[in-house]
């Protein structure tokens, strides 16, 4: 068979069949002539050679059809061969055009790139805190129980004591296991540079609810919570790299946490492992007796049992509260447990602002796409002329719709690519810019399961966007396109109105875009730029823990620090120095009850409790803090006592009625004792920093003396110049005074800040970047489409130029369309956004949802962009000739 | 006489006619079959109806040509030619047929009292 055969039994099948059927009758004719002659010849008569020669040749028919099937199959198998032969010529033509339009096909997948790069970002973080938080098996079942004492506020964690923690193990049916663990911390001292480390007391069931095992060495078992049992420790595999280097020897070995136990090392955990947020230290929870019911400072947390819903273990664990409750009344407060699954309690605060990201993710994703489906549109048009030529010369329509869907395929493949490793670039960076360690279970890998989503997501935008062209081949729009410029041309302005909808697509997108960021933006701003005293951003602070075992008495500490500013206030470089126990004066390190003679005669609230701070004189002097009455502390010389205390004004009106402070006596505790009996020397304005989190509330200060002082705080030197050169000097102050202290790296106050408002801070870096691209990708959709209609109407404008139109009348012309574009996208984005920020109110600290200034400046901002955008293609064809135009007829 | 046809072995018609062609004469069907029938001593009769399909097989893998002529009586035919892979088809299965009626034999010769 030639090639021309093979070529019309290939695309005449019908035909082909045909042939067949008649040339296998002819075959078998011409048979059965000769099978009749031969027999003849042999001697028989025409009659009985007949009879014989159809007995010999048999079942013509069925053999007709079984050389039909044969004919079939081998069609079938060659098409599919020359189908799959012709795919790969079209991806060979399809690369091509990043050689022959670079531009259109640099475009068109940076336009995708873009898309996917942030969708692969957010989702990897979303599938790795809300959808997957805990990474233990069967994660779902983890819960956290706890009761709230009405009376404290909503506090985050839920906490328990321990004897409620042994009833409601021992009365529960719910749970596989129920755990408990206190929050804790430890210097471990056997290292050449001490360092401390956060961990927990556990009890035994610790491992079992979570259902791990150690990578080395084992769990804690019974034995080990015996009375008078060997202090034994499970350390994070993250401080065994970092501390012992990986040592294997680690197991059984006795290291010294905070100077005087020594623990033996029996397991280390798996990598990433530091339950519940960053932990290095476990060891087991040994209480020598339950302790009090109403201290709680416990978690507990277990595993629900096959089965058992989230409402049984509520509705079990409610009634189990209400019996213990009952049988104490002594607890005061309405003490209600709670059930709550553990993975989405950690990830909490974090929820809003990743979906909101999500969603403003996906919006450009959005845009995107509009953009690139407003290019394939373009190149649709532009090579109408190209594929309509070869139409024409024979290439059928399903090989032209092939074809144009494969360079869509390739264009979408090379934005997915590099929309993927944009976004594994984009996570290492988002990571690097987050300025707190983040637990251990968010490791924001790219998974497979996005990984796949994405491709698949790839795969329906090439066929999305390669639809269009495709259709308009199908439509047989390709025959016109040779013919007259006017058929061309009423052609070109129906794709103009479609591609400007996908502009005022875009623009509406964008302007959601641009308010969410807008609103995140000044948040964020309000939180960073918290004025925390005009002095605020020349202070260096170290935060000191001096531990109970090297510093027992009150007096060794106070003695430490003392002795650590006033070398500080010394050394070169530094303008001042002063020990506070929060540098950030608008979050106190702890609270205290205070009452006066007064608030005791209310029985309803005989005290309050509030931040207080305990500082060194120094503090008042450079943290802007505004002095209304009387005076700061002063100087004592070492073991004066001191009863001062300095109280801010909405404190100064809860002890008082008349909130006339100076001078008057109150006590630093719940109830009159004369023990804690304070004067007031000094009264503060309520709110002399703008705070991130709402008015100040009310707020006291003690002076560092013996019976305030404690083994811990910070030291801020202030700085003439750069903070960050005092590092060094503020280090080796403290390493002299104390060369065994675990120290961690100083801090700014900028820092310290950053570290505290890290979820704003990150939140408005990432959406800062996307709505920076979402920008782009408008100006780019917009010019596009203003330049594609100019162009389209060349011919028109050369006319009415020609009829005395002048400069002016075409470019307010052109840009009537860009501005009535955006008019329509501004005001539907403005609509849905109004309504969309009810969601978003709740996360933003600082932001009035309705905040005009951002409306005007985001509305303001992209007429000007979209009026320069069309501006630029108006100014271009308004400066042609209109000769010239006319000539080309 | 044994006709071997539909129910015979598959490969054995297409196995002949190979053979038969691989002389590198080109013959028509009805010469094809009475070869057959000629060289093993009229033993061998192919069903006339059963050699068109194996014929289209073998032409459609390529290992045949077909091509329609005037025969020598006169009578407008269809001729058949071995290809090159034809013959190397032939070799291969020249080969596997020698060794599974090597096989079948070594089976059958099997004697009775060995088998228990």
């Amino acid at each position: 068979m030639n090639a021309g055969e093979k070529w019309r039994m290939l695309f005449r099948r019908e035909d082909t069949t045909g042939q067949l059927a008649r040339n296998i009758d002819a075959e078998f004719d011409t048979h059965f002539d000769m099978l009749v002659e031969q027999l003849r010849d042999e001697g028989l008569s025409e009659e009985d050679a007949r009879t014989r020669a159809e007995a010999l040749i048999g079942n013509t028919e069925l053999a007709a059809r079984k050389c039909e099937r044969t004919d079939r199959n081998w069609l079938l198998s060659e098409r599919a061969g020359h189908v799959l032969g012709s795919i790969a010529a079209d991806f060979r033509y399809a690369l091509n055009i990043f050689r022959i339009s670079p531009l259109f096909a640099i475009m068109a997948s940076l336009c995708l790139a873009v898309g996917i790069t942030f969708i692969t970002v957010t989702w990897t973080v979303l599938d790795d805190t809300i959808i997957h938080p805990l990474p233990f098996e069967d994660a779902d079942e983890l819960v956290m129980v706890g009761t709230r004492d009405s009376r404290m506020g909503d506090g985050h964690w839920m906490s328990s004591s321990y004897p409620d923690f042994l009833d409601w193990e021992a009365g529960n049916h719910v749970f596989e296991h129920l755990a408990i663990f206190v929050w804790g911390a430890f210097t471990i001292t056997d290292l050449d540079d001490p360092v401390r480390v956060a961990s927990n007391e556990v009890s035994a069931a610790f491992t079992d609810v979570l259902a791990v095992t150690p990578v080395l060495g084992r769990s804690f078992t019974p034995d080990d919570y015996r009375p008078g049992a060997e202090s034994v420790v499970l350390i994070s595999h993250g401080i065994w790299q970092r501390a012992w280097g990986g040592d294997p020897d680690i197991l059984g070995r006795r290291i010294t946490l905070n100077g005087v136990n020594r623990y033996q090392v029996v397991g280390v955990m798996p990598p990433h492992f530091t339950f519940p947020d960053n932990r290095d230290l476990w060891i087991p929870f040994r209480p020598a007796e339950p302790g009090p019911r109403g201290l709680a400072r416990h978690i507990t947390f277990g595993r629900l049992r096959d089965g058992v819903s989230l409402d049984a273990a509520r509705a079990e664990m409610h009634q189990i509260g209400i019996q213990v409750a009952a049988e104490h009344p002594e607890i005061e407060g309405r003490r209600e447990v709670r059930v709550v699954r553990f993975g989405p309690f950690l990830t909490d605060p974090l929820r809003q602002p990743l979906l909101i990201i999500f969603i403003v993710a996906c919006l450009v994703l959005l845009l995107a796409c509009s953009n690139l489906a407003n290019l394939m549109l373009s190149r649709a048009t532009g090579r109408a002329r190209e594929l309509s030529l070869r139409a024409v010369l024979g290439a059928g329509r399903g090989r032209l719709i092939q074809q144009v869907m494969i360079e869509s395929l390739v264009i979408a493949l090379a934005g997915g690519v590099l929309g993927i490793v944009f976004g594994r670039l984009g996570l290492k960076l988002l990571l690097a810019h987050v300025p707190i360690e983040l637990p251990g279970f968010m490791q924001f890998e790219l998974n497979p399961g996005v990984l796949a989503a994405l491709s698949g997501f790839v795969l329906l935008s090439a066929f999305i966007f390669g639809l269009a062209p495709a259709l308009a081949v199908r439509r047989g729009a390709l025959g016109s396109s040779l013919r007259s410029d006017t058929v061309r041309m009423s052609s070109g302005r129906k794709h103009v109105l479609i591609r400007s909808g996908l502009v005022v697509v875009q623009i509406f997108l964008v302007t959601i875009v641009l308010v969410v960021t807008g609103m995140v933006m000044k948040s964020y701003l309000a939180g960073h730029t918290a004025r925390l005293g005009g002095e605020n951003n020349r202070l260096l602070a170290q935060y000191v823990s001096l531990g109970s075992w090297a510093y027992p008495e009150q007096e060794s500490s106070l003695a430490f620090f003392r002795e650590a500013v006033e070398k500080l206030r010394n050394s070169p470089g530094a303008e001042d120095a002063w020990y506070t126990t929060s540098v950030l004066s608008d979050r106190a390190d702890g609270s205290a009850g205070i009452c006066s003679d007064e608030t005791v005669r209310n029985s309803e609230r005989p005290y309050l409790v509030c931040d207080f701070w305990t500082v060194s004189p120094g503090y008042f002097a450079s943290t802007g803090v505004s002095l209304l009455a009387g005076r700061t502390f002063t100087e004592l010389s070492e073991g004066e006592r001191s009863n001062a205390i300095i109280v801010s004004e909405a404190l100064a009106r809860r002890l008082w009625a008349d909130g006339e402070a100076l001078g008057r006596s109150c006590y630093r505790s719940r109830e009159p004792d004369p023990e804690h009996i304070v004067t007031v020397v000094g009264v503060i304005a309520d709110e002399p920093f703008s705070s991130s989190e709402g008015a100040a509330g009310p707020r006291f200060y003690l002076p560092l003396v013996r019976d305030t002082s404690r083994g811990y705080g910070w030291l801020v030197v202030q700085s003439g110049g750069e903070p960050r050169d005092l590092a060094p000097v503020l280090r080796e102050t403290i390493r002299d005074l104390d060369p065994h202290l675990a120290l961690t790296a100083p801090r700014t106050v900028a820092e310290l800040l950053r570290e505290r408002n890290w979820r704003t801070v990150v939140f408005a870096w990432v959406l800062g970047v996307i709505g920076i691209f979402a920008l782009l990708l408008t100006v780019v959709g917009i010019g596009g489409v203003v330049a594609y209609s100019v162009t389209n109407r060349r011919h028109e404008f050369g006319i009415r130029m020609a009829l005395g139109a002048t400069f002016g009348s075409i470019t307010r012309s052109v840009m009537r369309r860009g501005a009535i574009m955006a008019g329509i996208g501004i005001a539907t984005g403005l609509a849905v956004t109004l309504v969309a920020m009810r969601f978003l109110s709740g996360i933003l600290e600082n932001a009035d949802p309705h905040d005009p200034v951002i409306y005007v400046l985001v509305i303001a901002f992209l007429i000007t962009v979209t009026l320069l955008a069309s501006w630029m293609p108006a100014r271009r064809i308004a400066r042609i000739d209109p000769v010239d135009v006319l000539r080309e007829e | 006489m044994t006709l071997i046809g539909n129910r015979g072995f598959y490969g054995e018609i297409e196995i002949l006619v190979l053979k038969i062609l691989s002389g590198g004469e080109s013959m028509h069907g009805l010469a094809i079959i009475n070869a057959v029938s000629e060289n093993s001593g009229e033993y061998l009769q192919i069903e006339h109806a059963a050699l068109y399909p194996a014929l289209h097989r073998l032409h459609r893998k390529g290992l045949l040509t077909g091509e329609w002529r005037i025969s020598d009586k006169k009578r407008r035919a269809k001729f058949y030619q071995i290809t090159p892979a034809g013959q190397k088809a032939l070799a291969r299965a020249l080969a596997e047929w020698t060794a599974h009626t090597r096989a079948m034999e070594q089976v059958l010769e099997i004697q009775p009292e060995d088998l228990q």
